[in-house]
């Protein structure tokens, strides 16, 4: 007797992507609700490393609390710092001197150029494309973090921001090997985008998956590329602008549609916003201090502060109360990929179960910043 | 390995039979140090610099284990990359079990050794993964470089180079 | 930000409601829902972006929830407060009007145990489900934390 199609009955299974997964990007849990291959809902599952950095704020100092920053967003180390030390400075009423913000805004473009090469490098493995673009962006982040090991010493955290300015100034031949980078990094991001932008298989896999309608972005409070991508001009950059961020002339991308290839494509756009910031910063920067008069061991005034950067993934806020003392007495850390992947339970209804890989990579979450 | 249990057996019994034993030891433990296959565990920072040790700088190809599988049962290394939380600590044994033997564990970073920066005031953390699997090789940093990781596989290769069948490994 | 008081004052007469020297402006547990459903839709610039939900420990006796919101048009942020009893704490969700609340109300019933009236799932996010107590007041202990001896802070 032949077996028609619709005689044969499905049932919904619950699939586990565990914790250990290589395309979660970190220890991140789903729990899939299938039927054949279609998703009907996903539970998301995060905790597994939370390490309670705001219950240990309580217990440190200000400055002592600096090198638990750049664990946070693992990715984008020199922006944690930055955020956390605004934060402080205005609480406490400190300006930073202008050499200081200056070397700031630098390393911070910098590490949002190298953060967003591993952000589209692995979004195209999970794709398939299975080493080679994360390969050749790799190639390139090696090159920044030299940069980065000449200035700080460090590699992956930095440690190098304080309260009133920064730890160690630019070495001998700073800027040269800045410009240098430049000239080099320019035609690697063409080549990159022949490798990938246009390619068939990588715009069937991403065009149209994973949209994202802005009055539903604003509602979870996504922020960052997966917010401009949908078409809300929301840059803090721009919209509050901090630390001398007002004097560079640059363009913010915004797309319209709000798929999977328009947040890739807004993360290259801003790799070039970001090469024409640091240009300009490299060419101006001024002499002088690199650290504000400040006490040796910072005791603040009773009050609090809200302080919110752009980082890669989006809005990076850092809310302090403090009573009066030596250490803070609340920390809170507001992490873009918190919000940011709270929406994919909407974008995952209905869509195949390849395409759910496809919208966590686009997202671009780090799961050091979601747990704390 | 029912053979490989017999060998010594046979083999001693012959003359100059010692000798073809040291050599299946060496061949053996120079074939399982060459191809150590990683499981892809990265937990928190230290797995971004393990990723940058798979990289075209910092190659771990020329290693042996330029092969990092998704599933524990295929892989016969295990480098614990970052914080392990309580929550963590179940699978992290899950995934040690599943692993076929001879299999080894590197903890990679001062959280895995043991805690870390998270060692005081912290309610979440586990002090190290040696509490929860036995461990081989300890790799210090906080990051630790590409290089140092580099160097543990090394040490671990060594390691492997001493053991034997005789004794049982 | 003065006129956001002002005209909350006229729309919410019967509430009692104060600002404190930072801008904040403290309101009651009761009046939450209304008062963000108003800054939402009807409120001139609309505060469409809730940029951060928390939720500070003072002892002995309140917990204070703190609202970060953000109006993307007009360009203007506003931080609304409001005391609840430590003993019980309790206070209506706003998951229906920001969607993003809904992860931020489960981490603030997660570390500080405050109930959220009317919110979906709320349910332990970042610590195990058998965790026991909350983890960010300011009374909890636990054998596993280990003090971190403090050093004497000298005058340099």
């Amino acid at each position: 007797m032949a077996i028609e199609l619709q005689d044969i009955k499905t049932e919904e299974f619950l699939v586990n992507f565990g914790p250990q997964h290589p395309s979660t990007h970190g220890v991140l849990r789903l729990l899939v609700k299938l039927d054949g291959e279609v998703v009907n809902d996903v539970d998301i599952v995060i905790g597994y490393l939370h390490r309670s950095m705001e219950r240990i704020a309580e217990n440190r100092t200000f400055t002592q609390f600096i090198p638990y920053t750049d664990r946070l967003d693992y990715l984008a180390s020199m922006s944690n710092n930055f955020g956390y030390v605004l934060a402080v400075e205005s609480l406490l009423g400190i300006k930073a001197p202008e050499r200081a913000e200056y070397l700031r805004i630098i390393t911070v473009e910098l590490n949002r150029i190298a953060s967003h090469l591993f952000a589209v490098g692995t979004f195209a493995q999970d794709l398939g494309a299975f080493a080679t673009p994360l390969f050749y962006g790799l190639r390139e982040r090696e090159w920044i973090l030299d940069i980065f090991e000449s200035i700080c010493g460090a590699r992956l955290t930095y440690n190098y921001m304080r309260i009133g300015g920064v730890s160690q100034d630019a070495p001998d031949g700073f800027a040269d090997s800045i410009v240098k980078f430049l000239n080099y990094f320019r035609p690697k991001l063409d080549d990159f985008e022949k490798l990938v932008t246009e390619n068939p298989i990588f715009l069937i896999r991403s065009k149209d998956i994973g949209i994202l309608p802005p009055d539903l972005a604003l509602s979870y409070s996504v922020s960052g590329p997966n917010l401009r991508a949908s078409g809300v001009k929301y840059d803090v950059r721009k919209a509050i602008p901090y630390s001398g961020y007002e004097k560079f002339d640059f363009d913010v991308p915004v797309r319209e549609r709000g798929d999977c290839w328009d947040r890739y494509k807004v993360r290259i756009e801003e790799m070039r916003q970001s090469v024409r910031i640091i240009e300009q910063a490299i060419r101006g920067l001024p002499a002088g201090d690199i650290m504000a008069k400040v006490p040796k061991m910072l005791k603040s005034p009773a009050g609090e502060a809200y302080h919110r950067i752009e980082s890669p993934r989006g809005e990076l806020g850092f809310y302090i109360v403090s009573k009066g003392d030596f250490n803070p007495y609340r920390l809170k850390i507001r992490g873009p990929s918190f919000s940011n992947i709270a929406v994919l339970k909407e974008l995952a209804r209905g869509v195949k179960i390849a395409d759910l890989i496809a919208i966590l990579g686009s997202l671009d979450i780090v799961l050091g910043e979601i747990d704390r | 390995m029912a053979l490989i249990n017999k060998l010594p057996v046979v083999l001693e019994k012959i003359p100059g039979g010692n000798v073809l034993l040291t050599s299946a030891d060496t061949l053996l433990s120079w074939s399982r140090a060459s191809s150590l296959w990683p499981l892809t565990f990265g937990l928190a920072c230290c797995a971004i610099e393990m990723i940058a040790t798979g990289a075209a700088r910092y190659d771990i190809d020329r290693f042996g284990s330029g092969v990092f599988r998704a599933s524990p049962r295929q892989c016969d290394l295990m480098i614990i990359s970052g914080t392990i939380t309580e929550k963590m600590s179940s699978r992290v044994k899950m995934l040690y079990e599943q692993m076929a033997e001879p299999k080894y564990v590197i903890a990679m970073g001062n959280c895995a050794i043991s805690g870390g920066p998270f060692v005081y005031d912290c309610y979440s953390v586990v002090r190290g993964a040696e509490l929860l699997i036995p461990v081989d090789v300890y790799v210090p940093g906080c990051p630790p470089r590409p290089e140092g990781l580099l160097y543990g596989i090394m040490k671990l290769q060594d390691k492997i180079m001493k053991e034997s069948i005789i004794k049982g490994n | 930000m003065a006129n956001i008081i002002e005209e909350l004052k006229n729309k919410f007469s019967g509430a009692v409601l104060e600002q404190d020297a930072a801008g904040a402006i403290f309101v009651p547990a009761d009046k939450i829902k209304d008062i963000f459903s108003f800054l939402k839709l009807s409120y001139g610039p609309q505060f469409d972006y809730l940029s951060s939900l928390t939720a500070v420990d003072h002892l002995p006796d309140i917990i204070e929830v703190v609202y970060h919101l953000y109006s993307v048009k007009g360009n203007t942020t506003v931080v609304i407060k409001t005391k609840l009893n430590r003993e019980a704490p309790a206070v209506a969700s706003i998951t229906e009007i920001y969607k993003g609340a809904d992860w931020f109300e489960r981490e603030v019933y997660d570390l500080f145990g405050v109930d959220f009236t009317g919110h979906p799932d709320l349910r332990r996010i970042l610590t195990p489900e058998d965790c026991e107590g909350y983890p960010l007041r300011k009374d909890y202990s636990h054998p596993r934390i280990m003090i971190k001896p403090k050093a004497e802070v000298k005058n340099i």
